[in-house]
């Protein structure tokens, strides 16, 4: 046998370990019978009779990759095992962003049935709950309550109200507000506010518009896309200065 | 008996690893030296034993030129492979003194 055939003999079995692994287990051996044969011509062996004693001495071939392919035979597992990790990783990503999706959806719904937002005025004049609703976009705006009163020692209108997605598990335009508008429009720009509620699935805002004197409703507008939309917001009865 | 051989080479060979990095051809000398030529196991059968250890991180392999002027895959033993040592040893050490404790258990039976 000669040294090709022996290592073809031995990485006959190593289908499982990649090209570099071959090549290393192959390097090793070549290099083990290099040293030997080395050692072999010094005693004045004749170099094809030493390689034969040297391939004699490593032992059988097939034995050998079969041996070295047991060695390499856990690691099937080991990738599974891996790859089992990094799947429960993402689905627990996964899982984490599904419950934030569910409070989504929970605020949309909530914003729907029951939307509830605190008064912010200094003094009520008067107030009423409404369900006025305009289409906007893929968006509802939807106006919940009015309010008249005084804040900042002014005499305002505070209209709340709470936009959503038409679809139950959708989310809010992040910039809605930005296309509404509520005359008549403040001369300064008209108070906003926030109020920290709401989620990607539903978004409140109180908007204070200061009004004029025998002032009974508003109009509210949208406008993007080509899209116009309007929505008529009557003021709550007494609405007048005391 | 062939699983014994292979279990008491990867015995022998995590020992020769102990104060010294050495390449397989290396390990065959010492061994051969050591034993006085008592262990004349087929020299490739080594390698799948160094590459299990490997394998399981009793000890890490790294090239580096050796005496002879040429590059060769030194193996090196890791603190994991120093625990597996200890172990084996003492199975080892369990075992041959069974079979001491029989022997002698034995001489003394046979009629003088």
């Amino acid at each position: 046998m000669t040294r090709q055939g022996f290592m073809d003999r031995v990485l006959l079995s190593l289908t499982r370990l990649t090209a570099e692994e071959r090549e290393n287990v192959r390097q090793e051996l070549e290099e083990h019978i290099e040293d030997r044969m080395e050692v072999m011509l010094e005693m004045g062996w004749k170099p094809e009779l030493a390689e034969e004693r040297c391939l004699e001495a490593m032992g059988d071939p097939v034995e050998i990759g079969r041996e070295m392919a047991k060695q390499y035979r856990g690691r099937g597992w080991l990738w599974l095992g891996r790859a089992a990790v990094l799947l429960t990783v993402v689905l627990c990503i996964q899982a984490l962003l599904g419950v934030g999706i569910l409070f989504n959806a929970w605020d949309s719904l909530e914003a729907r049935v029951n939307p509830q937002m605190g008064s912010r005025l200094d003094w009520t004049e008067s107030s009423g709950q409404v369900d006025l609703r305009m289409p906007m976009g893929n968006d509802v705006l939807r106006v919940f309550r009015v309010s008249v009163g005084k804040r900042e020692e002014r005499r305002v209108a505070e209209i709340a109200m709470c936009a959503y997605d038409r679809w139950p598990f959708g989310i809010v335009a992040y910039d809605w507000q930005r296309y509404v508008e509520i005359n008549p429009p403040d001369a300064e720009a008209p108070y906003r506010s926030s109020n920290g509620r709401g989620s990607c699935g539903a978004e409140y805002v109180q908007t204070y518009v200061e009004l004029e004197p025998g002032a009974r409703s508003l109009v509210m507008a949208y406008e993007r896309f080509g899209e116009s939309q309007r929505l008529e917001i009557p003021l709550p009865e007494g609405g007048e200065a005391p | 008996m062939k699983k014994n051989a292979i279990e008491h080479t990867r015995l022998l060979v995590l020992s020769l690893l102990v104060g010294e990095d050495m390449y397989g051809y290396q390990m065959i000398v010492e061994l051969a030296r050591r034993s006085n030529h008592t262990f004349d196991m087929k020299e490739g059968t080594l390698y799948p034993v160094l590459h299990g250890l490997e394998q399981e991180g009793f000890v890490e392999a790294y090239r580096q030129e050796a005496p002879s002027g040429r590059e060769r895959k030194y193996y090196h033993l890791t603190r994991k492979g120093q625990g597996a040592l200890r172990e084996e040893k003492q199975a080892w050490e369990r075992y041959a003194g069974a079979v001491n404790d029989v022997l002698r258990g034995g001489a003394e039976a046979e009629p003088v």
